[in-house]
């Protein structure tokens, strides 16, 4: 019984993981793809995959927490699991709210920003993909996870000196004002996603280190 | 074949070290909710029994040979470390019913002049060396368990399903060992002295009574055991309670009933030491060391005054 149980929550949390991969990919996808003066309705189904993504990762997250109190595991390691989910949902969140503010300003990138756009949400995805790294690492190896977790930070460090490049470059630009702040506040919101990861990852260390002989 | 009055005292005896002591093995699991209540005394009942019937009959034989009784003196024992054990709980100090029926026998002994001291000698000794030897064990089982899951990799929930499985096995090698080891205490001294009352019979009914306390009335221990000397988690539980099962039934094995809290703060002393001391409750050790020195002193005193009042 303890086993199926272990398996089931181990599935659903690689299913989760794979969802979470997949909105962020959906996000560089839409930063590949979006240029100024790009169709609304290209945008529009670009958002729609990742609020897709974003869907399926909250009903992920709704079936292992409905698992977890059908007395799956130790109390200890629900409330673990339940609260590394909890803030690692924030990560699709985030990825969905850029995406759906690009919609609702119609604001497209300037073609001059675009490889550092780009290039900073590229950093996101390795940011992100390192957590999932790591919190894979506890349901294989887990006393190594807290390691995985310190590749983390690095790329959070590197992509919060890319977001302020990125913020001094549409500053220097002739854009709108308006424009520049929009501009600033994608930025922003995109390297939010590393501190939301970088959140998970904490909660990834403290399993570890309450663990750890 | 009626049953004798007296016998009673020790069914009391029995059922209050089985409320007790079965916190000890299982409470930690209980009260950190990895075992179900209802499991726990369930297991531990049949351990206990099992633990009294096959190896119980030694610790029997230590007592009926501690000093010489009758029926008036087995009286004045029961109840003599019977009002110790509720003296020592009024003051919430821990309880070891082993030194409270070592006492009162020593009491009988010392008034009767019947007293074997050599015997006396052998159950000190092993007083002494219960949480040496605990602490021992768990030092060697903390370093060889925290090898083991160090070095193997492994899904956290792997992980924890091993200690699931490591804490019901140790409950029951605990419950089987502390039956072994403490029936004596509930109908050790009733040995020989009824007639159709021969020593495996009484090891039944004493299993029987430690098992009935468990059942009945241990939750309340359980469930505040977390609170004890420091704080236990799941592995230094599974170490704790594997040290002092390893150590109570090596003393069972030796005939000398020894007391199973007292194992259990050596072992949790072992891990202290290896975690840190900061993490030991050092207020309520000393309550436990005063417990230790005041229990057989006072279960001592009432038995020899019991016997020049009232036989």
């Amino acid at each position: 019984m303890f086993q199926n149980r272990q398996r089931q929550v181990e599935e659903q949390l690689h299913e989760y993981r794979t969802v979470v991969d997949a909105t962020m990919q959906g996000l560089l996808n839409l930063f590949r793809d979006i240029g100024e003066g790009e169709r609304i309705e290209r945008l529009a189904e670009l958002v729609d995959v990742i609020a897709r993504s974003e869907s399926r990762a909250d009903e992920i997250r709704r079936e292992v927490e409905v698992l977890m109190y059908s007395k799956a595991l130790f109390p200890e390691s629900r409330g673990d699991i339940l609260q590394m989910l909890e803030a690692m949902d924030r990560i699709p969140n985030q990825a969905e709210k850029i995406g759906k503010e690009l919609l609702a300003y119609d604001l497209g990138i300037p073609k001059k920003l675009r490889q550092d756009f780009f290039r900073l949400t590229s950093g996101a995805v390795d940011c992100v993909g390192a957590l999932l790294e790591a919190s894979e690492k506890l349901f294989s190896d887990f006393t190594n996870a807290g390691v995985a977790v310190g590749r983390v930070d690095e790329l959070e460090s590197a992509v919060d000196e890319l977001e302020a490049d990125l913020i001094a470059r549409i500053f220097r630009s002739d854009r709108a004002d308006l424009d520049k702040i929009l501009l600033r506040d994608v930025a922003r919101n995109i390297a939010g996603i590393c501190d939301r990861a970088e959140d998970a990852g904490d909660r990834i260390r403290i399993m570890v280190a309450t663990r750890v002989l | 074949m009626v049953f004798p009055p007296p016998l009673f005292g020790g069914l009391f005896l029995g059922w209050a070290l089985g409320a007790n002591d079965s916190a000890n093995v299982f409470g930690t699991a209980v009260a950190a909710r990895i075992v179900s209540y209802t499991t726990a005394t369930l297991l531990c009942a049949i351990a206990v029994i099992a633990g009294a019937l096959l190896q119980g009959e030694s610790g029997i034989e230590t007592y009926r040979g501690l000093a010489g009784q009758s029926v008036p003196t087995l009286v004045v024992c029961s109840v003599a470390a019977a009002f110790t054990v509720t003296l020592m709980t009024f003051f919430k100090l821990p309880i070891s019913t082993s030194q409270a029926m070592v006492g009162a026998i020593a009491g009988i002994g010392l008034a009767t002049d019947t007293m074997n001291w050599g015997g006396l000698q052998k159950v000190v000794i092993c007083w002494l060396l219960t949480p040496v030897g605990a602490l021992v064990c768990a030092v060697i089982l903390y370093w060889s368990l925290a090898l083991f899951f160090t070095r193997v990799s492994m899904s956290m929930l792997t992980r924890d399903r091993l200690l699931w499985a490591g804490l019901i096995v140790t409950g029951l090698y605990g419950s089987y060992a502390l039956g072994a080891n403490n029936v004596a205490n509930a109908t050790g001294i009733f040995s020989e002295q009824f007639e159709g009352f021969d020593d495996q019979l009484l090891c039944l009914i004493g299993g029987s009574a430690i098992a009935l306390g468990a059942i009945t009335y241990s939750y309340r221990v359980m469930m505040s055991v977390g609170s004890g000397i420091m704080p236990l988690d799941a592995f230094t539980a599974l170490v704790a309670v594997g040290a002092m099962a390893v150590t109570v039934h090596v003393f069972a094995m030796l005939g000398v009933p020894v007391s199973t809290s007292q194992a259990i703060v050596g072992a949790i002393l072992g891990i202290g030491t290896l975690k840190g001391v900061h993490s030991i409750r050092f207020r309520l050790l000393r309550n436990i060391a005063v417990g230790w020195l005041l229990t057989p002193t006072v279960s001592l005193v009432l038995a020899s005054s019991g016997w020049a009042i009232f036989v």
